[in-house]
């Protein structure tokens, strides 16, 4: 049965009409419009669902919309004003190094990688790669993308 | 040439801003939240092979929220397909592989479509299933997949179908070239393997979705997460609609690798039906399921050579699994045959079959038929150096066509880089030294590959360049950009022909209705078709410019430059233009509302537009001929430095390096990472990534969690991958630029093959190697 | 449809029975059709009396992360979802030096994996929770949770039943505590009765000496369920040269946590050289009794890598002795 319920969403408190099963990947994309978090495997696997809930990365694909109450969620959306000149040190990364190429794995995996920066400012490659294991790229091959975050972690630190 | 300021540099890829902050759309945000969007399911097969006694939607039919329930007879009688009509849009009497499509249902709701298709009542009669092509090929087979496969339609390439070896070959292609016989005789060697690859599938992440809109004036807009043009075609065909009744819109596509796309064909169907929109998107699993696979092949390979290294003779039989239905098995088939085109070969036979069998269909991934051919001629030629006593690279070399030869297919050899690459690839692994000696229970080998992949002669694209009044350049072109990279490399070319900034330059893709017919992105052709008909269409309006733009300065067209958005005489700069004065605003008469017009005083406006297509030439149904089949080849190789634990299998790449001719290199950074995606893909490809099935022919693993791609552990990164690229310029390229998307998965599966025998003696015929087919082939090693 | 038995056919040659379905492997092709209430009680009490009120209609949710992917594939249909996470006091991961450890059900695979004090005193629990999945999954994913779903290729339990866990369960009846290794039934089933749910997972202190090595075999790693996975626990004497004790414990070989109690009566009480290595080895692999036809690896090569993988165990165990 469809219920009301209340999540803060970068910020922002909202209501949203949902039923219990409804993953949060799901209610964030189709209640709150906010299609920056991607859905692709929804059994965990690829990581394109990537959100933070209360600062930690969670697969919200397989995260009950209803467990989210209460909690602190950022998606993409929230990660800065994303306006030109104002993006986030990862996100700019991720651009100068050329780590986006079809981009559906982008947001999940700036994502984690901010989840990883902001427990340990200062990651080996070693680390940036065992972190990221579970968001997977169809297309970079990898390589860019831990170079983007490890300068996003030079600029940052 | 002119020294260029644009082409060349690594330009930021113009779609990365949007893609970092989450903006970018792509099909699968289309449709989100719309009232009254119905949501459809499909329902499949569970029986390889069976014939459809009776479907009962009835009680479907009554869950609440259902709107449409469908089956075979909702759908068009005559059969459709792409190279070959074998198929309907819903089985109508027979299932031919566990995911065949049986019914549609749509629904208010997602969970009202689940719940009405889990009571469709389908009784079935199970057939004999056919899962083993070589079993399925005989001319005595006795269960037949396609009782009226002689009288199939072939639109395409008919000529495929002649000299089938029994009821269920429905593709033979043919290559002859001098005496093989002959060759044979005069080598000195003779060797003899057999290879196979088992299925593997593209995992773009963003999954199969579609969108579907029935417009007012009874036509249809689909959103698709596949090609534009490419979707457009086939559902005309399949639905008997003329094309200006179908429009076709695509976003960013979220991966693409060959083909992407299936569930248009349900909503649109659906859409038809009922008069209401629809939304598709399909499960991981059934992108599995119901997505197109890599050609499985069998491979008999056999190879005559000289004492001294000279190839004389190659014999190639190629059986192909081509699964139930044809789809793009035959063209994928045909155009394998393109990877023979790197090594002189003056006697050469090839036959290639694509047999039906009860398992999924196949097309084109990454390789187009070529990737999975190099999997059995690159060890090929490892092992022949082996048995002549003759080091790998020299023996390449010594092989390796050279410019303006002709090939096994009677093409003239141009802008071949092969074996430049194949000495920065050896210099960078050191392949003359050997790998570091054991560590425990770890053997270490190096191994390389010399692949190729052409891009196909026989398509054509249009552009369209339209200039406005501000300077701005509008592109239109009816490509695919799926993260290649495409709009920037279009971009650049502008910005270097009109030598105005980037930001001036607006790319307009992904909608039928607005932009002139592409063949879209695959066979690697986007940089040089598109590229090409951009530039020719930015000619056309520069041209126009020109024109107007030399009445009002009182001097010839042919005098003129441009640059800025201003339009100048050569040699005297200050007598210049800008655009806007070439517009009827500017015009001395233009008075009263006359003074807003952003038209042109005559003509309208300033289009530029364009044609490149390939003009290819016929191919010798026999002989597999032809001046002109491919339009370009890319070469490049691979080589890898890998860690085999002897005890387990496991394989670790621990270096990896790639050099690929470019023709020209347009971004230098984007090349890169087209070879660093297609490491990460080649890599998956030869050491963990296979379909599983049971003796049912029911799929195992159709999920990310055991059909496995790479992870950033699986890939090396940092100074332990290189990528390096090649100039050799392509006279019909853009700029001498030609594609290389595809090749970067060329030759990684037979380098990695190459560099396990080095490591352990052990050579592995099969993709994809597995720890458990590695320590298998261990243990068998005579000591 | 089919039989649950069914042949499985890679190629011509290779023929394999399987045996019925494990959950992950789908029925038909799999929709999602997951349909529940979600509940959040938040005490014990509350939790207990939702789970007797919806007996055999509910089922216990925690992290979520296995269980999803089980409605997912609708191996379970449960029509109520409990969700206890809002219980306080059920994360808790508090050392006492008389009772040795204790876990909350509730606590995060991630916090086990992180906690300085667990890497320091009981490091193969770090060690094992490391290896679940990525970090997005260890963030949510619980212990008390990857106990339950009692998956045959699951990180903890084996790590656990070595160090002679005790489990505590709550029931409308009031607390069980029980061994850990009598805690598994079968695959995916334990001990719980439907109206119960684990409270805490208790680890007596170590042995002097005692010391131990968890290695999960798989082809990518972390992301990958295991093809076996292996906890070894060896507490030597004194002078570092004879074992007194082994507890050598084989996951993904049997439906539940396989000790193998053969082997270490092979090494207990021995003084450990390598032919001493290979024969406990063997005699591990001997026991494993792995399914057979497994997409995830053959009868074959399993018991091959139990045999490897023991042996490697010990190895490093004893070479970190030496240090």
């Amino acid at each position: 049965m469809k219920k009301i319920i209340e999540l803060k969403v970068n910020g922002n408190t909202h209501e949203v009409f949902i039923e219990p099963w409804w993953s949060l990947a799901r209610v964030l994309r189709e209640q709150l419009g906010l299609t920056g978090t991607k859905i692709s495997c929804e059994t965990g696997d690829c990581g394109a669902c990537t959100v933070l809930i209360d600062g930690k990365a969670v697969k919200s694909c397989l995260f009950p919309a209803m467990k989210a109450r209460g909690k602190e969620i950022m998606t993409i959306e929230g990660i800065s004003s994303n306006k030109r000149g104002e993006l986030h040190p990862l996100q700019e990364a991720f651009i100068r190094h050329f780590a986006v190429q079809c981009g559906y794995c982008t947001p999940g995996m700036i994502i984690a990688a901010k989840a990883l920066l902001d427990e340990n400012p200062k990651p080996t490659e070693e680390e940036v790669k065992e972190y990221l294991c579970g968001n997977l790229c169809r297309c970079t091959g990898y390589t860019k993308i831990i170079e983007a975050v490890l300068a996003a972690a030079d600029k940052l630190g | 040439m002119a020294e260029l300021s644009v082409v060349g540099k690594s330009v930021i890829n113009v779609d990365a801003f949007e893609k970092v902050t989450g903006k970018a759309k792509y099909a699968s945000e289309e449709g989100i939240g719309i009232p009254g969007m119905l949501y459809g399911k499909v329902l499949y097969s569970p029986y390889a092979h069976a014939k459809i006694l009776s479907i009962d939607t009835s009680k479907a039919s009554r869950i609440k929220g259902i709107r449409a329930a469908l089956t075979g007879k909702d759908t068009p009688e005559h059969r459709t397909g792409w190279m070959v009509d074998d198929r309907h849009i819903l089985c109508h009497e027979t299932v031919r592989f566990v995911g065949d499509a049986v019914a549609v249902v749509a629904a208010d709701s997602i969970e009202a479509a689940e719940e009405a298709l889990e009571l469709i009542e389908v009784e079935y009669e199970e057939l004999p299933a056919l899962f083993d092509a070589e079993e399925a090929m005989k001319p005595d087979c006795p269960v037949r997949l396609h009782a009226d496969l002689p009288k199939y339609n072939r639109p395409l390439y008919p000529y495929l179908g002649k000299d089938l070896p029994g009821p269920n070959v429905h593709t033979h292609h043919k290559i002859r070239k001098g005496n093989v016989e002959q060759g044979f005789k005069e080598a000195d060697f003779i060797i003899e393997n057999r290879f196979q690859n088992d299925r593997i599938i593209h995992c773009q992440l963003e999954p199969f979705n579609a969108v579907c809109y029935p417009e007012n004036d009874g036509s249809i807009t689909v959103w698709t997460s596949g090609r534009l043009f490419m979707t457009q075609g086939p559902i005309c065909r399949a639905f008997g609609l003329p094309p200006g009744k179908l429009r076709v819109r695509t976003g960013y596509l979220g991966g693409m690798f060959g083909i992407q796309g299936r569930p248009e064909r349900f909503a649109v169907l659906v859409a038809l039906k009922t008069g209401k929109a629809i939304k598709m998107v399909y499960t991981r699993e059934e992108c599995f399921i119901d997505g197109l696979n890599r050609l499985p092949k069998i491979i008999y390979l056999k190879d005559g050579v000289k004492k001294d290294g000279t190839l004389v003779a190659r014999e190639m039989k190629v059986i192909v699994n081509c699964g139930a239905y044809t789809d793009h098995g035959p063209i994928t088939i045909r155009n394998g045959a393109f990877h023979a085109s790197q090594y002189r070969l003056p006697n050469y036979k090839w036959d290639a079959y694509g047999v039906y069998t009860n398992e999924p269909c196949v097309g084109p991934l990454r390789g187009f038929g070529s990737a999975e051919a190099l999997w059995a001629t690159e060890q090929q030629m490892d092992i022949t150096a082996e048995k002549l006593g003759m080091d790998p690279l020299e023996f390449r070399l010594k092989n390796t066509v050279d410019e303006g030869e002709i090939d096994v297919r009677g093409q003239r050899v141009h802008s071949i880089g092969a074996k430049e690459c194949l000495k920065k690839v050896a210099e960078w692994i050191e392949l003359d030294k050997p790998s570091r000696p054991p560590e425990g229970n770890i053997r270490f080998g190096k191994g390389i590959a010399l692949g190729n992949k052409y891009t196909l002669a026989d398509t054509a694209s249009a552009a369209v360049v339209k200039v406005h009044q501000d300077g701005t350049v509008e592109v239109f072109h009816g490509g695919d950009e799926c993260g290649q990279g495409l709009n920037t490399v279009l971009t650049q070319i502008i910005a270097e022909d009109f030598k105005v900034s980037l930001d001036k330059i607006k790319v307009v893709w992904g909608d039928t209705a607005r932009v002139p017919y592409d063949f879209g992105t695959a066979s690697s052709r986007s940089t040089l078709y598109i590229g090409n008909a951009v530039r020719l269409a930015g000619e056309d309006a520069k041209g126009q410019i020109f024109q107007i733009a030399a009445r009002i300065l009182r001097t010839n067209p042919g005098n003129l430059e441009t640059a800025d958005g201003t339009v100048s005489v050569k040699d005297s700069p200050e007598r210049r233009l800008d655009f806007s004065d070439l517009f009827l605003s500017a015009v001395k008469e233009a008075r009263g509302t006359v003074k807003m017009a952003s038209c042109l005083e005559e003509g309208g406006e300033i289009i530029g537009k364009a044609t490149f297509w390939g003009h290819p030439s016929d191919e010798d149904p026999e002989t597999g001929q032809g001046e002109k089949l491919a339009m370009s080849y890319d070469y490049g190789v691979q080589g890898v430095e890998v860690a085999v634990d002897m005890e387990t299998g496991l394989v670790e790449v621990l270096r990896f390096c790639s050099a690929f001719d470019t023709g020209k290199t347009i971004n230098p950074k984007m090349c890169e990472a087209q070879l660093e995606g297609g490491a990460g893909m080649g890599i998956g490809s030869a050491l963990y990534e296979g379909f599983v099935f049971n003796n049912k022919g029911v799929l195992l693993n159709p999920n990310f969690h055991d059909y496995r791609i790479c992870s950033t552990l699986q890939v090396p990164s940092g100074e332990k991958i290189k990528s390096m690229t090649v100039e050799i310029p392509h006279r019909e390229g853009p700029f001498g630029a030609k594609g290389v998307g595809e090749t970067a998965m060329c030759p990684t599966a037979p380098a990695i093959a190459n560099a396990i025998y080095n490591a352990t003696g052990v050579r592995l015929t099969r993709l994809p190697m597995t720890p458990e087919r590695i320590l298998k082939a261990l243990k068998e090693k005579p000591e | 449809m089919s039989s649950p038995w069914q042949r499985c056919s890679a190629s011509r040659h290779e023929l394999v029975q399987i045996a019925p379905r494990e959950s992950r492997e789908h029925k038909n092709l799999p929709g999602e059709k997951m349909r529940f209430e979600y509940l959040e009680p938040e005490s014990i009490e509350e939790a207990l009396s939702m789970l007797s009120k919806y007996e055999g209609r509910s089922k216990i949710i925690a992290g979520g992360t296995d269980l999803m992917l089980q409605i997912r594939y609708r191996a379970i249909k449960p029509e109520y979802l409990i969700d206890i996470t809002r219980i306080p006091g059920l994360d808790h991961l508090t050392f006492d030096d008389r009772q040795g450890l204790r876990l909350g059900a509730l606590s995060t695979i991630r916090s086990l994996e992180t906690s300085v004090e667990l890497q320091k005193k009981y490091p193969i629990i770090s060690q094992a929770a490391s290896q679940l999945g990525s970090v997005a999954i260890r963030n949510v994913a619980t212990l008390g949770g990857n106990l339950c779903n009692a998956l045959p290729s699951a990180e903890t339990p084996q790590v656990l039943v070595a160090l002679s866990a005790q489990v505590r369960t709550i029931g409308p009846s009031g607390e069980r505590r029980l061994p850990l290794e009598d805690f598994f039934t079968g695959v995916g089933q334990t001990i719980l009765q439907p109206n119960e749910f684990l409270l805490e997972i208790l680890v007596p202190r170590l042995a002097p000496h005692t010391s131990g090595s968890y290695i999960k075999h798989s082809p990518r790693g972390p992301i990958d369920l295991a093809i076996v996975n292996i906890a070894v626990l060896l507490t030597m004497d004194p002078d570092k040269k004879v074992c007194k004790d082994a507890k050598i414990v084989l996951g993904a070989v049997s439906p539940t946590p396989l000790r193998a109690v053969k082997a270490e009566n092979v090494l207990r009480g021995k003084k450990i050289d390598a032919a001493l290595v290979d024969r406990v080895a063997q005699v591990a692999s001997d026991e494993a009794r792995p399914r057979k036809g497994s997409i995830r690896g053959s009868f074959e090569y399993k018991k091959e890598m139990v045999r490897v993988f023991t042996a490697r165990a010990i190895r490093e165990i004893t070479a970190r002795g030496k240090e």
